[in-house]
């Protein structure tokens, strides 16, 4: 591979022992790719930020690595915690969680990374420009960045993520470039009726048929909103590792079939309807009438997505008994809270929660065993973290307000 | 008898050790047991077998990303192998090895899984940019 100048002498150790390992671990991975050379980015978005996924080996780690006061190179954020910074007690997070958690996060701040803990640092904390080659993790985030911002980044975990924050380089590789941001699957959805969930149940169902690969371009008989497409990407990259699909008329690179595809020919058409999320629900998730806990915003909701959810809720109350939890990040939530609808949603008895979600707080250390939510992604997260102890079943708002709340 | 694989991380002069074999692909978070510096995984083909000082030769890497900070656990713990050898490239393991300086060759033929067996004593040297594996 070609370095530059400044590239060998951060491989030589000159910035330290840790921006000599980041790089060399950068440099591997570009040489499995088929990279020919490092680039430069300005911005990143950090993962294996909860305790309940890092644990102590990362925690442990991460001290090492600040302790040298290396710092990172990018402007970087950092994806949700296992809790709520100030109401974890309410959310009922044990205390030995909490101080674990806390000294993470302050590594990371050591390290020089903005402690955004949001998984949607898109809307305002770290918004990527279109075209720019970026390094997020968080699979829903890459898939937002390529698919909805139009700008670029590979799928990164959490190792090579902060290898790039610390060096502010990536192999120049995959969706980087052009030619492979083309769509090769075609995909017809037929339905124009659609609530959020039904577009994670389209994600899930597409995403469990391609390879990750593979970059979808869906056909709409109408125009989906931006959260209808959040809630498709995140689906998308649940069930199939996907980091980027086109909606052909609607998102920045798909202004026509022909651009969605370039100079590929559709290997695989699909189509999608009720019976495709009839039979996903079916196969996938449990029917639970009397649940636990009511979970929205995952991934982290918008202030759309909180608006709308005010406006079904105002004057009404929350069923006895019930939790119902609104996760999303404290830029949103200060903005909610100064156009009054904070205030809405906790007296209807819904809480709002920041810097945390709930496929990485330890809910199943709370008691929780019943879960409705209406997004994929975490229906698809939480039993498979909680090993088979929590069950999901999947509702829109619409229908969870119907149900659990009365007037 | 020699196999040959790629440089993942480097060392200096002759790495000589007993061979740890495992014709599987490793979680290093869940199988691994850092502080103890054993296999846990009651699935393996090297249950309970220490990793410390030996070279650990096997398929590749699986699951979790954290398996990386895991192996710098194990390393922590000083009960890391003496090298690391696999078949597959596996970014997991990769950030594993680079970030715990530990010696690692990669890309080697799957022959060697059936070849040479745990307790097999071996030379990792470095070659004309190459990693080879001699069995003494």
């Amino acid at each position: 591979m070609e370095l530059t100048g400044e590239e060998e002498k951060m491989l030589d150790g000159e910035h330290g022992e840790w921006v000599s390992k980041a790089i060399k671990l950068l440099i591997r991975l570009g040489e499995l790719s088929g990279a020919e050379k490092l680039v430069k980015i300005n911005r990143s978005h950090i993962s294996g930020v909860s305790y309940k996924t890092a644990g102590d080996a990362t925690l442990d780690m991460l001290k090492d690595i600040a302790k040298t006061g290396v710092k990172v190179k990018t402007y970087a954020t950092l994806n949700p915690a296992g809790m709520d910074a100030d109401k974890w007690q309410e959310m009922g997070v044990p205390e030995y969680f909490a101080i674990k958690q806390r000294e993470l996060i302050e590594a990371y701040i050591m390290l020089g990374v903005k402690p955004a803990l949001t998984c949607a640092p898109y809307f305002f904390e770290n918004r990527p420009k279109k075209n720019e080659i970026v390094a997020f993790a968080e699979s829903s985030a890459i898939v937002f960045t390529n698919s909805i911002i139009g700008a670029r980044t590979n799928r990164h975990g959490s190792i090579d993520v902060l290898a790039a924050s610390l060096t502010g380089r990536v192999p120049y590789s995959g969706l980087h470039l052009d030619e492979n941001r083309k769509a090769n699957v075609l995909v017809d959805v037929k339905e124009n009726e659609l609530s959020e969930s039904d577009y994670g149940f389209i994600g899930i169902f597409v995403g469990g048929r391609l390879n990750p690969s593979d970059i979808p371009a869906f056909v709409f008989n109408h125009r989906p909103i931006i959260d209808n497409l959040r809630y498709l990407g995140a689906a998308l990259a649940a069930s199939g590792a996907i980091a980027m699909f086109h909606a052909i008329g609607i998102t920045p690179e798909a202004k026509t079939k022909t651009a969605a595809f370039g100079n590929n020919e559709p290997v695989e058409k699909i189509s999608v309807g009720r019976e495709e999320i009839k039979k996903v629900k079916e196969e996938l998730f449990s029917e639970i009438d009397e649940p636990d806990a009511i979970f929205i915003g995952c991934p982290h909701a918008s202030v759309d997505e909180i608006k709308k959810l005010a406006m079904a809720v105002k004057n009404k109350d929350l069923k006895e008994g019930l939790r119902f939890w609104v996760f999303t990040s404290r830029f949103v939530k200060e903005k909610i809270e100064n156009e009054g609808l904070l205030n809405i949603l906790e007296n209807a008895g819904i809480r709002v929660y920041t810097d945390t979600c709930m496929v990485v707080a330890p809910i199943e250390e709370l008691g929780l065993r019943r879960i409705i939510t209406n997004s994929l992604k975490a229906a698809w997260y939480i039993p498979k973290f909680a090993e088979g102890k929590v069950i999901v079943d999947v509702k829109p708002i619409d229908d969870i307000v119907d149900l659990y709340l009365k007037s | 008898m020699i196999f040959y694989g790629k440089i993942v991380n480097e060392w200096n002069g002759v790495i000589k050790g007993q061979a740890l074999v495992s014709k599987k692909r490793i979680s290093f978070l869940g199988d691994i047991d850092p502080k103890r510096g054993i296999v846990r995984d009651p699935n393996s083909d090297i249950r309970g077998e220490h990793l410390k000082g030996r070279i650990l030769v096997f398929k590749g890497g699986r699951g979790s990303t954290v398996g990386a900070s895991v192996i710098y656990a194990l390393k922590k713990f000083g009960n890391a192998p003496l090298a690391i050898v696999t078949v597959e490239s596996d970014p997991v393991v990769i950030s594993g090895a680079i970030f715990s300086d530990i010696p690692m060759i990669s890309e080697v033929s799957e022959k060697i899984l059936d070849i040479i067996q745990s307790g097999t004593v071996l030379e990792l040297i470095e070659r004309r940019n190459k990693g080879l594996i001699k069995v003494v």
